[in-house]
């Protein structure tokens, strides 16, 4: 019966483990779901407040329209082995905050495609912290070193850091290349207590396996001597 | 199988800390969830939107499990010790899951113990 009740015991304790194990599972799943979906940048991203880590990556939209005379070059960017720009112009939104829109390469701040739509356009992208680099370096005119609010100098009304451009309503033609950045990419809080309980469930079986052998030598133990009364204090 | 104080201690010292730890944790939980409710969130979605809760707030749980497993490891230990039952082990054994009712086993075992110590206090 006790033997019967152990293994009962056992067999319950990994299942709730597993249990425990697949719910770490789904909400890491969702958690990395939700941080997939798309949002708008002004939810994401408030005004004032530098930028949260776990934002950056963010696939984001926005819908505004493009500050032109703002527009700024980030020089010595190359592109396959060419060397170029990267072309940076502040959207305006709704709200009449900036944040700035990395558009792409172009090979200089002359060629074609350099020149934003200049009506209401709706973008995606992926939300980007300002490059740490260079920080603080003077900007000389539009061309800056890296895309970071001491260097790009919009003024009060920018948000913090930057989107890489995905696609955009209506599309430049001819457009700036799309650059491929290897994303910074916020991670989803991991479902410690989950993890733990699942962890903490598999000890137990072993803590009942550990329970009945000191049962059984207590058993034996006792059977042997002439039953002692317990002392107390 | 001597030295049941010994036990008695280690055992009340992890009903203390498991209960302490449960009850602020259950409190706390039930603070967040009336919040959650008045915010007109769905009761049942409490559970799963770990990412709005405080950090400490998840850590006093993963604390409490590993507090629980101390409170099973000495509770079984005491069990063997006054030679308890089946019953009354699991028992208190489960205390330490209930909000508060660590501190109920505690009381009981305490009793029980002080009963046993009274014929031998006599001779």
């Amino acid at each position: 019966m006790r033997a019967g009740l152990g293994v009962l015991l056992i067999l319950g304790f990994i299942f709730l483990g597993q249990w425990q194990w697949e719910r770490t599972q789904d909400v890491l799943a969702a958690e990395r779901a939700g941080l997939a979906q798309q949002v708008a940048v002004d939810g994401l991203n408030p005004l004032g407040q530098p930028i949260a880590s776990e934002t950056v990556g963010r696939a984001v939209s926005a819908h505004g329209t493009y500050v032109a005379n703002q527009q700024r070059f980030v020089i010595h960017r190359s592109l396959n082995g060419q060397s170029g720009v990267w072309v940076v112009t502040p959207l305006r939104l709704s709200d009449g905050s900036l944040i700035a829109v990395m558009r792409g390469w172009l090979p200089s701040d002359q060629s074609p495609g350099v020149n934003a739509p200049s009506g209401e356009v709706d973008i995606t992208g992926v939300l980007q912290a300002d490059e740490s680099f260079y920080r603080g370096s003077p900007p000389d005119g539009s061309n800056v070193a890296a895309i970071s609010q001491q260097s790009l100098q919009l003024g009060k009304l920018a948000r913090d850091g930057y989107i890489r451009l995905s696609t955009q309503t209506p599309i430049d033609s001819p457009a700036p290349t799309a650059v491929p950045i290897v994303a910074q990419q916020g991670s989803a809080p991991f479902p410690f207590q989950n993890f733990f309980y699942a962890i903490q469930w598999w000890i137990f079986s072993f803590f009942v396996i550990g329970v009945y052998l000191r049962w059984l030598w207590l058993d034996a133990n006792e059977s042997s001597e002439s039953s002692p009364r317990d002392e107390v204090g | 199988m001597n030295n049941i104080s010994g036990a008695a201690l280690r055992y009340r010292i992890m009903a203390y800390v498991t209960g302490v730890v449960l009850a602020t944790a259950f409190t706390w939980m039930v603070v967040l969830i009336v919040a959650w409710m008045a915010d007109g969130h769905a009761f049942a979605d409490f559970f799963s939107a770990n990412e709005q809760k405080p950090g400490l707030y998840g850590a006093l749980w993963i604390i409490h499990g590993w507090a629980y497993f101390l409170y099973l490891v000495v509770g079984v230990d005491l069990a063997f010790r006054l030679r308890y039952s089946i019953g009354r082990t699991v028992l208190i054994l489960l205390a330490g899951t209930i909000p508060f009712m660590s501190f109920v086993a505690e009381r009981y075992v305490h009793k029980d113990l002080a009963k046993r110590a009274q014929p031998t206090s006599i001779s």
